[in-house]
Parts: structure tokens; C-alpha cells; sequence
């Protein structure tokens, strides 16, 4: 069951993984647009004015590392770590502020204050998942250097100062939005995979649940054979339940449908498990049985355990007083060995298609031995 | 005292229930076995009379958590001739005392069958396995695993389902007799594997001398 399970709760949970990497790629898409298509011309039209010209370089390139890194990331695993994006985020203010102090004096209407426009983008493009303080925080620190940029050295008309903050809040404001509204599309991108993950966990219980009636279906078909007339023989009082042979019967019956409940049990070795079930039929029924296990335990499918099991279910409904059971399990081979003491019984029936059965039976002892040769398919292995 | 001819005994067991089965058990043996010491630790086996013991039998668990094997270890060094007579049924530890150098592996449950016969065959650094002790070393696929042949593999491992010489024997078409070479031989192969201890030197030499096996065969 978690076998299946676990690659649907991945399906679920890529649905999100894949939109938030989608976002990402176009913001940073727009970012590089931005900074290349916009800013590179601006920065080289104004080339003369930058004091010192290197600083307003080193921070250009300071924000394309920013953006390859990014792009790095994306490429790799679709996610960008906190921590990288907390020291993305503090080169993009240090390089905010690089530009800022070697522009010209002035405000940012000059082109020349070219990273004006754009470091917002970045903010979104790191921040945008987060939840929304650190993006608006981000934000307004970028607007400080601006605004310290414009009052010095002459502050500005009002009529100045009413065309930045236009400036400034159809950017910043636009920047802003867009970052909240893809946190809500993200929001709704998670509560979607959330939906789907119930529904496929349903699903997986549903499956569950018809296979776990299939098999019981099937339990009461290989019942059906052996029980079912020994039951009707009772009922009708055709069977004698005082003659040793119908008690007998009913002691296998007993120990089939014990390691038929087992069957659903979930254990590490379904093997002894089951064994050990119709071992203690056995013992209810007054027979002492010594059990003993060698070897590694391994996987053995459903209907081979069952014929392994059903000879020793056959020895330890004949026998008297003591029996015991073995299983050794090689590499190569898995052994079912049951003996008891059954004075003057001839070779009991059982069910053996999975299996080579071999017995030897004595005067006063019957042992039966069931061997499964591991020579089928690999994932039995 | 002891009579000259007895096997003498050091049993350890923190049981005294199980120290009484023991000792009723070896009463009545023939040849007659004499319980020289008993005791809850292996102190037994080191002070008088007990140092003096021809066979040591040993519970792994005595009390406390941990398995008896530095008692085991110690007691194999000093030459004595261990039998391991414990509740635990795995081939593990089977497997790890016979490395240690113990003379056989013995569980409660076989008690009663083997002890004696172990016992004697102790005394006398004959090979003994009882099926416990045979299921392991057919079980075992360890690396460092003597190398057995097929025939034997199966009686090892139809030894440790019936638990009847007469049974293995009937069903492989060989005599009981025959049954009896086959464990020996695979114990004398495990006695030339593993660390060296003298007892497994005596064991694997009394082989040699009564033609049990070859020295090409180990």
C-alpha cells in the first residue's frame, strides 16, 4: 500500500513544485529583461556622470550574479534555499546602495539612477513566497537610499516630489502587488495538491479495501472444498463427530481457517507467523509442538506459503501427543518440515502446487516435508 | 568422591530447577557421569572441586542481560571442555560458540535426548551434534563457512527437522550408522574453521587418529 502511495503523494505535491518554479522562471525572466533590455542602455548612455564609474559597474554585475545564481538554482532543483535567498537578498540592497551613492545627484526620475526600477524585481523574485512583511520591508529599505539620494544636497519642488512618488509607487506599488498575487496563487496551488492528496488517499483505501475483499472472497473459496462439507456433514449428522477420523478433519479445518485469519496479519515473517498459528491450533487441541526457524527470513508469495503450510497443518492434525515444526530457509530453497507421532496413519492429504512435498511414514511417526526452490522470478528474491 | 571411572561434572546454572533435572539425569547414565560442582556462576568451574571437572556445562544466560561468552571464552582457553546448555534457539549463537571453541551447543528443549550423550561424547573428544546445532550449520551461509558437500548439507539440515537418526536414514536410504559420519564429519570441518582453540585441536586430532576424516578433507 505505501508502495503506491507514496509516488501519488509525490504526483500531489508537484502540482505546487512546478507553478512556484514557473513563477519563478518568468520573474526572473522579466528581472534579466529589465536589467539588460533597460538598465544596461541608461547605465551606458549616462557612463560620464557616475562617481566613481567602477562602484555603479561592480554593482550592475553584483545584480546579474544575483540573477545567474538564481537561474542556477531553477536549473537544478526548481528551489531556492532560505538561506541563499536571505544573502541574495542582502547583495541586491548592498548593490542598491552601491548605485545609489556613485549615481549623480538628484532623484530617480534622471535615467541615470537606472536601478531604481529594477531591484524591486529582485525582491519579488527572492521574497514573493515568503510571507508578505519581508517583500514590503524589502521594499521600503530600497526606497531610503532614493529618497536620501534626492534631499541631497538641495531638496526638491513639490512639484518634484509629486512626480517621484508616482514614479515610486506605480513601481513599487506595481512590484508589491504582483508578489501578493502570485503568494495567492500559490496558496490556492497548495490547497489544490492538499485536495488531491485526500482524494488519492481515499482512492488507495478504496483499492484497499476491494483487494481485502477479493482475498477474502478467495479465503472462503479454498475453504469452500473442505470445510464447507465437513460442516454440512456435521449439520446433516452424516459424520459421526465421536469417530477419530471427522475429529481429525476438523482439527485441519481448524488450523486452515487459523492460518487463513493470519494471512491478513502484518507481520516481518509471514512465514513462521502463519506457522505459528496453526501450531497453536495444534496445541489447543492437547498436541505439545516444538517450533524452530534457522536461516534469514524471506519472501515467500501468499499461495506458496500456503502449500508449505498445509502438510504441516495435515501432520499436526494426526498427530497425538508431541510433533514439531521446522523451517529452513537457504538461498536457494525455503523448507516446511513438520514430524509427530502418528501411530498407524497413512500419508494425509494436502494441497502442493507451489511445492515439491516429500514423507516418510513409520510405524509410530509421520514426517512430511515441504521444499520451495527460489528459482522463479527475481522479485521474489 | 567420585569413582574412578566417572565422568566428572561442573554444571552452571542460575536455575536450581535445572540444576536438579541435570544432575537426575546424569544419576542414572551409564557410564556413570558424577556431579562434581554446581553453581550459579562460573566461579563453579574455577574453584574446588569444580576446577577439576572433565566436562563444563554452561548456561549463556546467567543472571544479567549479557550472554556468557567472555565466561565461555575464558573457560575454552584454559582447555576445558564446554558444553553450551541454553534456552536460545538461533543459529547465531550457535554459531558463535562453537567458534569460540565450545565442545557442542545444546537447547533445553534437547536437553533431556542429548545432554548425557554430549556429555560422554565430551569426555572422550568425540564430535557431537545435536539438531539445534546441525540446523545452524546447515543454515549458516556465512562467508568464512567450511565448505560442505551436498549429502551432507541434507542430513545436517533432516536432522534438525526430525530429529531421528532412524528417520534421516530411512529417507536418504543410508544407515544411521552413516547419519552419525556425516554429522561428524561436518563438526570436525567447523572444529579447523574459525579462532584456534585447543579443544577444537583435540577434536579434530581424535578425528584424524580414528580415520573419521582425512587432513585433505579440512
Amino acid at each position: 500500500m505505501t508502495a503506491t502511495a507514496e509516488p501519488r503523494d509525490r504526483s500531489a505535491g508537484r502540482i505546487e513544485d512546478r507553478l512556484l518554479r514557473g513563477i519563478r522562471v518568468s520573474i526572473l525572466a522579466v528581472t534579466v529583461t529589465v536589467q539588460f533590455g533597460l538598465c544596461l542602455t541608461a547605465l551606458v548612455g549616462n557612463i560620464d556622470r557616475y562617481r566613481p564609474l567602477w562602484l555603479e559597474v561592480a554593482s550592475f554585475v553584483l545584480l546579474a550574479g544575483v540573477a545567474a545564481a538564481a537561474a542556477a538554482f531553477l536549473v537544478r532543483g526548481g528551489r531556492i534555499p532560505i538561506a541563499a535567498r536571505s544573502a541574495g537578498a542582502t547583495l541586491v540592497l548592498l548593490a542598491a546602495g552601491a548605485a545609489s551613492l556613485a549615481a549623480p545627484p538628484g532623484n530617480h526620475l534622471d535615467p541615470a539612477h537606472w536601478h531604481f526600477g529594477l531591484v524591486g524585481w529582485y525582491g519579488v523574485l527572492l521574497l514573493f513566497d515568503l510571507p508578505w512583511v519581508f517583500l514590503t520591508a524589502f521594499l521600503a529599505v530600497l526606497l531610503a537610499p532614493a529618497v536620501a539620494k534626492a534631499v541631497v544636497p538641495d531638496v526638491p519642488e513639490p512639484e518634484t516630489w509629486a512626480a517621484m512618488a508616482v514614479s515610486a509607487v506605480s513601481v513599487y506599488g506595481f512590484q508589491l502587488a504582483l508578489g501578493l498575487l502570485v503568494r495567492g496563487v500559490q496558496r490556492i496551488a497548495a490547497r489544490a495538491s492538499a485536495a488531491a492528496a485526500e482524494e488519492e488517499g481515499i482512492r488507495t483505501e478504496e483499492a484497499v479495501a476491494e483487494h481485502m475483499h477479493g482475498d477474502h472472497r478467495q479465503r472462503y473459496v479454498a475453504l469452500l472444498s473442505t470445510t464447507i462439507p465437513l460442516l454440512a456433514g456435521l449439520g446433516y449428522g452424516s459424520l459421526d463427530p465421536s469417530d477419530p477420523e471427522t475429529r481429525r478433519r476438523c482439527a485441519q479445518e481448524a488450523a486452515r481457517m487459523r492460518r487463513l485469519f493470519a494471512e491478513g496479519d502484518n507481520v516481518s515473517d509471514r512465514l513462521a507467523h502463519e506457522l505459528r498459528a496453526v501450531i497453536e491450533v495444534a496445541e489447543r487441541n492437547g498436541v505439545a509442538v516444538r517450533f524452530a526457524a534457522r536461516g534469514e527470513p524471506r519472501y515467500v508469495p501468499k499461495e506458496v506459503r500456503r502449500d508449505l503450510i498445509d502438510p504441516v497443518s495435515a501432520v499436526l492434525a494426526a498427530a497425538v501427543s508431541t510433533a514439531r515444526v521446522t523451517v529452513v530457509r537457504t538461498p536457494e530453497r525455503v523448507r516446511v518440515s513438520a514430524v509427530g507421532d502418528a501411530p498407524g496413519r497413512a500419508c494425509p492429504e494436502y494441497e502442493s502446487g507451489h511445492v515439491e512435498v516429500e514423507h516418510v511414514v513409520t510405524e509410530d511417526r509421520l514426517w512430511v516435508e515441504a521444499v520451495w526452490r527460489r528459482t522463479m522470478p527475481s522479485r521474489w528474491r | 568422591m567420585a569413582a574412578d571411572d566417572a565422568i566428572t561434572v561442573a554444571v552452571i546454572d542460575d536455575h536450581p530447577v535445572v540444576l536438579a533435572g541435570v544432575e537426575h539425569w546424569y544419576s542414572t547414565a551409564d557410564p556413570p557421569i558424577e556431579v562434581v560442582a554446581s553453581g550459579a556462576t562460573a566461579e563453579t568451574a574455577w574453584t574446588r572441586p569444580g576446577d577439576s571437572a572433565a566436562v563444563v556445562v554452561l548456561d549463556l544466560q546467567l543472571s544479567g542481560s549479557r550472554l556468557a561468552y567472555d565466561d565461555l571464552r575464558c573457560l575454552v582457553d584454559a582447555g576445558r571442555q564446554v558444553i553450551v546448555y541454553t534456552m536460545r534457539d538461533d543459529e547465531r549463537t550457535a554459531l558463535t560458540c562453537l567458534d569460540i571453541g565450545a565442545f557442542t551447543y545444546l537447547t533445553k528443549a534437547e536437553g533431556e535426548d542429548h545432554l548425557v550423550a554430549a556429555t560422554v561424547a565430551a569426555a572422550r573428544d568425540l564430535p557431537y551434534t545435536p539438531p539445534a546445532l546441525a540446523g545452524a550449520f546447515g543454515a549458516n551461509t556465512a562467508t568464512e563457512r567450511p565448505r560442505l558437500s551436498v549429502r551432507e548439507e541434507e542430513v545436517l539440515i533432516e536432522w534438525f527437522q526430525c530429529e531421528s537418526k532412524e528417520l534421516v536414514a530411512e529417507r536418504l536410504g543410508i544407515t544411521p550408522r552413516t547419519v552419525n559420519t556425516y554429522l561428524d564429519r561436518v563438526r570436525i570441518k567447523y572444529a579447523s574453521v574459525g579462532r584456534e582453540a585447543r579443544t577444537k585441536a583435540k577434536l579434530v586430532a581424535r578425528a584424524i587418529q580414528d580415520g573419521l576424516i582425512q587432513v585433505d578433507d579440512l
